[in-house]
């Protein structure tokens, strides 16, 4: 009887020791930013994000070891990869643009057009197990990838601090909970735009910018209404909306195969997870911060300069005269009623454009913290 | 401010008097004429034009709740306390469930109640304000409380919020039929598989025209969509730096209206927001014409000047989207 419970109390107090040793992780928000919201079973701890920074940037996490979660998501390219479709560790071509991850954090859903993805958590898996197309290639490696990491002195350190008082701390859930806290960290809000708006600094816009400025908050644009709020896109969740998410998709009017609205077959948006013929063509509105670097756009990177996608807004849509893509985008039946077209002046568009760069974080894309460990 | 302060003294007075409080419960219901509006259904005959509507976006906000009593005075509604639906003296009463075309914007959550207490006593009308009062206009939607945290329903810090909106995706019988194929009306006339729902705007004459104008003019039905007609209701002429400041002062436009239900007994009546009668003489099948859209609250917006006489903000007394019912 007494031995059970002196060692329950010991185990009590090992418990406590090893919670003591996990730093919660503090937030430097930007003024003006919500709390992102944190899953209650992964709460951010210090050790965690360093973690997960290190495997962010680990070929060894590839099932080839050609790749990391970095190939694709450059810091210098707001972790974006500046192609119009990414290449997997295997040489699978993606059908997707790789997104930025600038503020994944407060991402109402994650990747370009899945409805029911909603934490970092899940998401994750898709990179590291997914295989049609291959991207970290790590199904059927498990034991192999995450055997170069039990035996790496470094590693045994930074996952024993993590994860404290585990045996084998080397899992695929603690590697998906390390990469998604480091995740979290990736918070951009320095822009010139914000020192202009949190931070009153009235001359960090230029004239120009602060046209464009006017000109992407008016009802002649529209932009602002996928793309409004402090992260610049509708599809955002935190702690103080976390009651009124919402998940907003569009199609925007890129492609009318058939005259029916259909998409390219593999990037239909929603309408590939739901089913229903208005899905076709949905994809999530995603946040222009630091689009200035992450360019090709649109989740098939199909348009290669922001001159290019501010066009295609003015025209509501795209038009494709001739080949495999051939058909009127812009009347798509499922078309957003918020793509009607505009027509800038070339003032105007240059005013927009410029706008657009002032949203460009320079102190994010530099930031040490967010910066590959083994250079 | 000072108002707000007195009001608070005088409750406090009250209370500590040993005047009771009774509680109130406003039910609300939206209507098309006389059915239940909600997202995902198609409604025959609104507007100027007898147009097929659906919903894409159904909400706003009540504030400055007041009862009459026998004496015709108006007595505050004191809201409970805050809550995912008031804050302080305004409420969010939101129809749109987040389905069909409203999940662009919507979601799943609804509020058709507001809650709070007044002092005892027999009150027989109703009073309140439709849209966010200034001092609590031009937050930002990012910290602000709930319920002014939904993004969807605020412009930016210059403009404030969205005191309402109702987008309507309108399916006008008497649209450019000189423009349209026989094959398309057949289209615009089966609205009643889902699929064909939002398939009506096809081949804008004059639209399509203008939108080719600026930009060289590739074939086909040009760039009109589908017969979007938002509805958002908000403050102009607000003057500061730029958008993304807020004004010091009361914009030139509040477009806040007040709504008087001479008779009212929140026990036995409902509150009925009839968009059939705010549409009323609203011609639905014009705004493509113009630029933006459907009415946004711009001063000279044409498709806003029937619209804003529904609603009492003309100057007179006119509004025709609120009335009382009794409960069934």
């Amino acid at each position: 009887m007494k031995l059970p419970l002196l060692l329950a109390s010991f185990g009590i107090v090992l418990g406590l020791l090893g919670a003591s040793t996990l730093t919660p992780y503090t937030w430097d928000l930007p003024k003006g930013f919500p709390q992102p919201l944190v899953p209650e079973d992964n709460p951010m701890t210090e050790a965690k994000v360093e973690l997960g920074r290190h495997l962010f940037y680990d070929v060894r996490l590839s099932g080839n070891g050609a790749q990391s979660c970095a190939s694709c998501h450059k810091q210098e390219l707001a972790f974006s990869d500046g192609l119009g479709t990414s290449v997997g560790s295997t040489g699978d071509i993606h059908p997707r643009n790789s997104q930025s991850l600038t503020n994944s954090a407060y991402n109402a859903t994650l990747t370009w057009s899945n409805p029911v993805l909603e934490e970092l958590e899940q998401q994750i898996l898709i990179p590291m197990f997914g295989e049609f197309p291959v991207e970290l290639g790590l199904t059927n490696k498990e034991a192999e990838v995450y055997a170069r990491f039990e035996s790496d002195p470094l590693y045994e350190s930074l996952f024993t601090d993590a994860y404290p008082g585990e045996a084998q701390p080397v899992t695929t859930k603690n590697i998906v909970n390390a990469l998604s806290s480091f995740t979290r960290t990736l918070i951009s809000g320095n822009s010139r735009y914000d020192q202009y708006v949190y931070g009153a600094k009235r001359d960090a816009l230029t004239l120009s910018e602060k046209r464009g400025m006017d000109l992407f908050l008016s009802e002649k644009t529209e932009c602002h209404h996928c793309h409004g709020g402090f992260n610049f896109t509708h599809s955002v969740k935190h702690q103080n909306n976390a009651q009124f998410v919402e998940k907003s998709f569009h199609n925007t009017g890129l492609y009318n195969l058939d005259g029916a609205g259909a998409y390219p077959l593999g990037n239909t948006g929603v309408h590939e997870i739901t089913g229903k013929p208005e899905d076709m063509g949905k994809f999530r509105a995603p946040s222009l911060r630091n689009v200035e670097l992450t360019a090709p756009y649109f989740h098939d990177g199909s348009a290669k300069t922001l001159e290019e996608v501010l066009s295609f807004y003015e025209a509501s849509g795209r038009f494709v005269e001739t080949g495999d893509r051939a058909g009127d985008g812009r009347s798509n039946p499922h078309k957003s009623g918020f793509v009607q077209g505009f027509s800038l002046s070339d003032q105007e568009r240059q005013d927009l454009i410029n706008f657009l760069k002032s949203l460009t974080d320079e102190s994010f894309i530099t930031d040490e913290r967010f910066s590959n460990p083994f250079e | 401010m000072f108002k707000q302060k007195i009001i608070v003294i005088f409750t406090l007075l009250l209370t500590s008097i040993g005047l009771a409080q009774q509680s109130v419960t406003l039910d609300f219901t939206a209507l098309v004429g006389d059915q239940p509006a909600a997202c995902g259904v198609m409604y025959e005959g609104v507007g100027a034009e007898d147009s097929q509507i659906e919903f894409q976006d159904l909400r706003f906000y009540v504030s400055n709740v007041r009862l009459i009593n026998a004496a015709g005075e108006e007595v505050a509604l004191e809201l409970d306390g805050d809550s995912q639906w008031q804050h302080e003296n305004v409420t969010l009463l939101d129809f749109e469930d987040g389905s069909a075309l409203c999940a662009q914007s919507g979601n799943e959550a609804m509020n058709t109640q507001i809650t709070g207490t007044v002092p005892d006593g027999e009150y027989t009308g109703l009073v309140y304000s439709v849209g966010v009062p200034f001092d609590l206009n031009h937050a930002d939607v990012a910290t602000a409380p709930a319920p002014l945290n939904v993004s969807s329903m605020w412009w930016n810090w210059q403009a404030g919020y969205k005191h309402v909106r109702i987008d309507i995706m309108s399916h006008s019988a008497a649209m450019n039929m000189g423009e349209m194929t026989m094959d398309e009306m057949t289209k615009t006339e089966g609205h009643d598989s889902g699929e064909d729902k939002t398939e009506t705007a096809e081949g804008h004459g004059e639209d399509a025209e203008k939108a080719e104008g600026g930009h060289g003019g590739h074939g086909g039905h040009g760039a009109v969509s589908a017969g979007l007609w938002p509805f958002h209701l908000g403050s102009t002429g607000c003057v500061s730096d730029s958008g993304v400041v807020a004004p010091a002062a009361e914009c030139a436009n509040p477009n806040v209206f007040e709504v008087r239900l001479e008779s009212f007994n929140p026990d036995t009546d409902i509150i009925v927001a009839d968009v059939s009668g705010m549409l009323s003489g609203v011609n639905l099948s014009q705004s493509l014409e113009l630029a933006p859209p459907g009415c946004m609250s711009g001063a000279d917006d044409p498709d806003c000047s029937v619209l804003f006489t529904n609603l009492s903000l003309s100057g007179a007394d006119t509004q025709t989207f609120f009335r009382s019912e009794a409960k069934e």
